[in-house]
């Protein structure tokens, strides 16, 4: 079984020992260990390239040595939990290729453990959805269950794929396998035509302005922020975006005033509220109730109902729980509903939807655009180029420690250079991007949002 | 190089105690003087750079320092002062004895750490197993354990960020109390996660289900382990006569 996060599931301390583990248990001898070992590495692209030492590995290299470690034992069937949930868009797309080459054998079955099956659509062959009480909820062949059962997905809570959104929105009936077969469909179906006009959205005034930042971890020999220069607005939601250790969280954390800069100055008007990726880590009181109201012990000025901001976020039937206790989900929700006690003027986000569902996250963004409709800053650090296709009005995009491009997010999806910056389109976008290489009347779209939005203006055109 | 680094690591752990264990019963400051000298040749053939074997020492001889002064100046209540230097009254024999541990703990630290410097983490465990009878049960998870020593840094760092942006920073010396106890409770509580999804990691590729595994990497005893013996044997001889030779050797029995 492969898990979930790299870093709890390797336990030696070099890549053969890794991969050699399970043989080890199985108490092989070594002249077959060592064939395994090499076969193993082969099959998942670990060549003789690859560092000895797992500490020099990143994260997607790590979750194939995982794999290798996995297939070297043989097994007749592997069960991967969320395989790339934990990893950047390139680490994620290192181990999906990797997984495709074996899929494409079919030398053993395979159960995947996923939120998000837009890479994997292509190798499907069941699906099954689980319901909220653990059963089995409904079950089919892909086609069936993304095209015609989509209605009840959506009140499972359950993440659907883009591509069968994308052509369920299209009126087609066959589900796209990859992100070429959706191209193919827009180009058959999309009205052309079809408005694309944008509104852009109209921001208050500064909130934070930085400029020429520089940040040096203690000990490093190299700046982890190298001169960056931002301004952000009342009523704006903003999306730092970049590979990792392209230097997101720690611009974050500049702009939060978390850490000082080493060079350069940020300028904040009013306060500023920062959630960290693990809010558990930020935890400071036995229950709910009292880490919401955290703010007060302290001294500082409560400016919203705590009772009512619980009840808000979904979180007031378990006031009197330890914060340690709640789910994923809740906790996130917690900590963003501690952080909005005193009313900031900017709320900065690191990572906000890693490893929630569908549910979670619509109940997450739905509350972060009331905080911008009430003229809050948000920030969202994200790898998640969706999410910044339907809800940021800016993306900022990192590497190396510099921003590299700040603009709207569908700007920054038409440059060619995205792979910079460590990201790949999502993909619905890729599938627009893709269709209108070949046909310049195929609109440049982020994601299902504009697509909605353009059919829907073309529709109300026509009636 | 491969002088030590080819070396069985429980052959080279037994050699380090062997010399330690010797060391710590010479009183004399001239014999440990000597073994210090081969502790750095040695460190230095293993590939230990000039400037992390002086890294290293400046630790070690603070400490040592510390040694010497206060057993001259502690020597120098019961018996006669040899020396007065301010208010402080100091022994020749005290002295002498001060500067005999420091040396003495000075060489057997360059020894350890030319131990830990030639030595992979791997291969100790799978020779500690083979060779010591280190149940693999426990050295198995010990390296699990390993690998997680800068993640724990890490991780500190983080939780002391995170409480700090939620509640400013501790007041008075119960407060920092309170505040390491919070620290600890919430690093615990994710080291312990940690922990539960390797042991499971490791279950889920068979890890301890038959009695017996085997080993990909060998660890085999070869001649050059023996000559390695020998040659420390052989070695510590020489110093030990050499020193007896121009009269300073002195041990614990006088």
């Amino acid at each position: 079984m492969l898990f979930q996060d790299p870093e709890t599931q390797l336990v030696m301390l070099e890549t053969d020992d890794e991969i050699a583990f399970g043989l080890e248990n199985l108490g092989l001898p070594r002249d077959q260990m060592v064939d395994r070992v090499a076969e193993a590495r082969a099959t998942t692209g670990l060549g003789p390239g690859t560092p000895r030492r797992l500490d020099a590995l990143s994260g997607g290299t790590k979750q194939r040595v995982a794999l290798a470690s996995l297939l070297a034992m043989r097994p007749r069937a592997l069960v991967l939990d969320e395989p790339t949930a934990n990893l950047d868009p390139i680490g994620a797309h290192e181990v999906v290729a990797a997984f495709a080459a074996l899929a494409t054998r079919r030398e053993r079955s395979f159960l995947v453990v996923e939120h998000r099956l837009d890479p994997l659509l292509h190798f499907i062959d069941r699906v099954a959805v689980l319901g909220d009480d653990g059963r089995l909820a409904l079950a089919g062949d892909p086609e069936t269950v993304f095209m015609e059962r989509a209605g009840q997905l959506d009140r499972l809570g359950v993440w659907q794929p883009e591509l069968a959104e994308l052509a369920r929105l299209l009126g087609a009936v066959r589900l796209p396998r990859d992100v070429e077969d959706a191209a193919d469909l827009l180009i058959e179906r999309w009205p052309r035509g079809a408005s694309v006009e944008r509104q852009d959205r109209v921001f208050g005034r500064i909130t934070v302005a930085a400029h020429g930042v520089v940040h040096r971890y203690h000990g490093d020999n190299r700046d982890a922020v190298t001169g960056a220069s931002l301004e952000l607005h009342e009523g704006e939601i903003s999306a730092i975006v970049g590979a990792n250790g392209a230097g997101k969280s720690t611009l974050g954390l500049l702009l939060a005033g978390v850490l000082p800069p080493t060079r350069g100055t940020v300028d904040v008007s009013g306060e500023i509220a920062y959630v960290f990726q693990y809010p558990e880590r930020g935890f400071l009181t036995a229950t709910v109730r009292d880490e919401v109201r955290y703010a007060t012990t302290i001294g500082r000025r409560i400016a919203r109902d705590p009772d009512a901001l619980l009840e808000r976020f979904g979180l007031a039937r378990l006031a009197g729980a330890n914060p340690h206790s709640l789910s994923h989900g809740e906790k996130r929700r917690l900590s963003v509903a501690s952080a909005l006690v005193t009313s900031p003027t900017v709320l900065i986000l690191d990572e906000p939807t890693f490893g929630q569902d569908l549910r979670n996250t619509r109940e997450l963004m739905t509350i972060l655009r009331e905080e911008r409709d009430r003229g809050t800053t948000v920030v969202l650090i994200t790898h998640d180029l969706s999410l910044v296709a339907e809800h940021a009005d800016r993306a900022v995009a990192m590497a190396d420690g510099a921003i590299g491009f700040a603009g709207r997010p569908d700007e920054l999806f038409q440059r060619s250079d995205i792979a910079r910056f460590g990201l790949a389109l999502p993909p619905a976008a890729a599938a627009f991007a893709q269709a209108r290489q070949r046909d310049p009347g195929i609109p440049p779209l982020t994601g299902l949002d504009a697509a909605r939005t353009a059919l829907a203006a073309r529709e109300a055109l026509q009636a | 190089m491969s002088l030590l680094a080819g070396r069985d690591p429980t052959v080279k752990l037994a050699v380090v105690l062997g010399i330690s264990l010797l060391l710590i019963v010479i009183v004399d400051p001239l014999t440990p003087t000597l073994f210090l000298t081969i502790a750095l040749a040695v460190a230095l053939a293993g590939g230990a750079r000039p400037g992390t074997i002086a890294r290293a020492l400046v630790p070690l001889t603070v400490l040592g320092v510390g040694f010497v002064w206060s057993n001259a100046v502690f020597a120098a209540t019961q018996g006669p002062a040899t020396w007065t230097i301010g208010p402080f009254h100091a022994s020749e024999s005290g002295l002498r004895f001060g500067l005999a541990i420091a040396i003495r703990g000075i060489a057997i630290g360059m020894f350890s750490l030319a131990f830990v410097w030639t030595t992979d983490p791997t291969d100790l465990v799978v020779s500690l197993i083979g060779h010591a009878r280190l149940p693999f049960r426990i050295g198995y998870p010990l390296l699990a354990a390993y690998r997680f020593l800068p993640f724990f840094t890490d991780e500190y760092a983080q939780v002391r960020l995170a409480r700090r942006v939620r509640g400013g920073l501790p007041r008075g010396p119960l407060g920092r109390v309170r505040e390491a106890v919070g620290e600890l409770v919430t690093l615990l509580s994710d080291a312990t996660r940690r922990a539960t999804r390797i042991a499971i990691a490791m279950d889920a590729r068979g890890f301890a289900a038959a009695r017996e595994r085997t080993y990909y990497r060998e660890a085999r005893l070869e001649w050059g382990d023996a000559l390695f013996v020998l040659g420390a044997v052989v070695t510590t001889a020489a110093l030990l006569e050499l020193s007896s030779w121009a009269g300073a050797l002195r041990t614990v029995m006088g």
